[in-house]
């Protein structure tokens, strides 16, 4: 179908030169009767032949038909006007030589003409594009949200080369595809679906371009297989069209993932917020429950009471770290920018975690080596106490009543090793890479007898990557777990 | 007549543990939930001792403080959460004589109560030369520091800080107030070799000094020589 109305219309762009090339020769030929009627001379008759090539090279396309203008010109010039008349051979061999230079005339200028004319059509042609594109990027830069930059890319599209544009959006992971179809009759789009594995076979049909973003593709634009052609002729107008979209829609992600960062620091310093709101008001009612307990604590007598105070004391001691764990986790998750680090003394801060750690395991053993020199780290003092406790708690709560902990503190180029282990019951080998999880539990079916510190460990971690410091478990070959971790120095 | 507390606290749960505790130990107290409350019963009652919690809602407890020192040297003792090393610091040099950090138990709230009364009856008495601890003896008049029956030798410097912080042993001294009574001046970099000092003044007085018995750190804040 497509291929035969293309011959006709070929068909009859061509009739139409050729008929254009005869009427002007006809034209010439009446006038050329007319002067020899009046009895001009004759060189005003190949004059007026000229006339009508330089016509037929204007108002036809290619110099194909100029050149065809002036042999049909001459041929007209030698039947009608050369002795002997009506006829194609002439007596006078002068005659020939006019041929000669009438034809030469009339295809120089013929040619010439019609690069005039082609040059010109171009020089329209570009303006043409300069402007479309113009258009389109002006356009395209006023819209907001890649929706409205997908239906302005259709409605240009559609404009430009005045077919209907099919859209496939297949940014979204659902098997579901949206595709936008526009009419040009009608200006409207409608939306269907499409399923993801008849994607391939849906975009053979037509011209389809995908526009990608970094490296995602967000949709293809289909057009009719004929826009394909057209835009061969017309350079590379489609290539830019497709290009000023995707600046467009690489504009609209990059605003979009902004847009997300921002709601999600907004979340994110909403959540600490609340977190510290709500720790900063448990701290109150948690001291009094202590230290009311504590006191009831020295007051009964009878020892079943005493151990309930000793109960409720033990538990809000607990949560108390719990609180505050959560309190150096707002911290860290707000100061990651601004924590204030000073050189303090390695010896000073681990004196200050066991000092805490004793008034609640005062039988525990803790052992410390440290080097004999003073070393400074620079840190937030307070935060690698909490990490030292949280160790130190760690290893109270797995060890017996009795058990040994040891810190120690060794140098190596540019770093400080701090190592705390014990002789407990160590680490199960499973759980060894996953204790540091947040919330990460290590025998969920014992959390009723030892609450786990889950927290803990996960603000350990937090603190000392903060600092620039790695921390580490094993379990030690005789027995009990070590926990390491350095700190630059 | 025995000593007479005032307590300043907004939160009447925390005021009544602490009331609590001091009558167990036979003192009597005053309650005050607001700043004006606290300096009105300043003016009229015969107060010897305060326990102020620094987060008031009317007055800053700083400004108390500072209201206080202008008339009286009664000591004050201030009550805080933890993260509010600066607050804590602040008070101090405006003339605190100790800090609690919440939640703490009635064991440290005495323990720094006797510290604090044993501070203001030397006062009277004439200053002390001579101080034993288990295995500590130090004559500040002969310069002489004696460690498990040996003799050890202190820098000029260190012997002035170890003496500063005896005279007010079982009290809290700020980096500020040690480098301004030391030194004579208190720059920030002087900290870090305060620091230095206490380092050296540990390793020679301690068995182990990241377990001191004598010389405590108070991070953030400052030092305290420990006497029990």
């Amino acid at each position: 179908m497509i291929e035969q109305s293309k011959n006709l219309v070929k068909f009859k762009f061509i009739s139409r030169q050729i008929g254009v090339v005869l009427l002007l020769t006809l034209l010439a030929t009446f006038l050329s009767f007319l002067i020899r009627h009046l009895g001009f001379t004759e060189a005003n008759i190949v004059i007026v032949y000229i006339l009508s090539v330089l016509l037929a090279s204007r108002y036809t396309r290619g110099f194909i038909y100029g050149i065809f203008s002036s042999f049909i010109a001459t041929l007209s010039f030698n039947f009608f006007f050369t002795e002997p008349v009506h006829t194609f051979t002439v007596y006078d061999k002068s005659y020939i030589f006019t041929f000669i230079i009438m034809l030469l005339a009339a295809i120089f200028s013929s040619t010439l003409t019609s690069k005039l004319i082609s040059a010109k059509e171009k020089a329209n042609a570009q303006e043409k594009q300069a402007q479309t594109l113009y258009e389109i990027t002006s356009s395209l830069a006023k819209t907001r949200g890649i929706k409205e930059v997908i239906s302005d890319s259709m409605q240009c599209l559609s404009n430009l080369f005045g077919c209907d544009v099919i859209c496939v959006i297949t940014d979204e992971g659902s098997r579901k595809l949206e595709t936008k179809t526009l009419q040009k009759n009608t200006g409207n789009t409608h939306n269907s679906e499409l399923d993801k594995d008849q994607l391939n076979e849906f975009i053979a049909q037509y011209y389809s371009e995908p526009i990608q973003v970094q490296d995602k593709k967000v949709c293809i634009i289909c057009l009719p297989q004929e826009v394909a052609d057209i835009n061969q002729e017309n350079g590379y107008l489609l290539d830019s069209v497709f290009i000023q979209i995707t600046i467009a829609m690489e504009r609209e992600y990059l605003n979009k993932e902004k847009e997300t960062a921002k709601i999600e620091t907004e979340q994110e310093r909403f959540k600490s917020n609340l977190l510290r709101a709500v720790s900063h008001d448990l701290r109150t009612p948690l001291s009094v429950i202590s230290g009311a307990s504590e006191m009831l604590l020295h007051r009964l007598d009878d020892p079943e009471d005493v151990n309930v105070a000793q109960g409720i004391y033990e538990d809000s001691i607990w949560l108390t770290r719990f609180v505050e764990n959560i309190l150096s986790l707002t911290r860290i998750q707000e100061g990651r920018l601004n924590v204030v680090t000073q050189l303090e003394a390695v010896e000073e801060v681990i004196a200050e975690a066991i000092r805490q750690v004793q008034k609640h395991a005062p039988n525990h053993n803790i052992s410390v080596t440290i080097p004999d020199e003073v070393v400074f780290v620079n840190m937030d003092s307070k935060l690698i106490v909490q990490t030292l406790i949280n160790l130190l708690d760690n290893a109270v709560k797995h060890t017996s009543p009795e058990g040994d902990i040891y810190i120690t503190v060794t140098l190596d180029s540019g770093r400080v090793w701090f190592e705390v282990s014990d002789n407990g019951t160590g680490i199960e080998e499973s759980s060894l890479d996953r204790i540091f999880d947040i919330f990460y539990l290590t025998d969920n079916h014992r959390t009723d007898a030892k609450r786990g510190m889950g927290l803990g460990l996960a603000i350990c971690k937090a603190i000392v990557n903060m600092h620039g410091g790695e921390i580490h478990a094993e379990n030690n070959t005789t027995g009990g777990a070590s926990f390491y971790f350095f700190l630059k120095r | 007549m025995g000593p007479l507390f005032l307590i300043v606290e907004d939160d009447l749960q925390i005021s009544n543990f602490i009331r609590f505790s001091l009558d167990s130990q036979g003192y009597s107290c005053l309650e005050a939930s607001t700043g004006k409350e606290a300096l009105n019963a300043l003016a009229n009652e015969p107060v010897t001792t305060i326990i102020l919690d620094l987060g008031l809602p009317d007055i800053d407890g700083l400004e108390i403080i500072k209201q206080v020192r202008t008339f009286s040297d009664l000591p004050i003792i201030v009550v805080s959460a933890r993260d509010q090393d600066a607050e804590k610091v602040e008070a101090l040099d405006a003339g605190a004589d100790d800090y609690l950090t919440k939640p703490f138990s009635i064991k440290e709230l005495l323990a720094r109560i006797r510290v604090v009364f044993r501070h203001t009856g030397a006062q009277n008495k004439e200053v002390q030369s001579v101080y034993k601890f288990a295995d500590l003896e130090i004559d500040l008049a002969k310069h002489k520091v004696m460690v498990r029956g040996e003799e050890v030798h202190l820098t000029p410097m260190e012997f002035n800080i170890l003496a500063l912080l005896l005279k007010n042993y079982g009290k809290v001294l700020t980096h500020k107030y040690i480098l301004n009574e030391v030194w004579g001046s208190s720059l920030e970099n002087d900290v870090q070799s305060l620091r230095v000092f206490m380092a050296n003044i540990r390793r020679k007085l301690e068995e182990n000094p990241a377990q001191p018995r004598y010389i405590i750190t108070e991070v953030g804040i400052g030092y305290r020589f420990a006497d029990e």
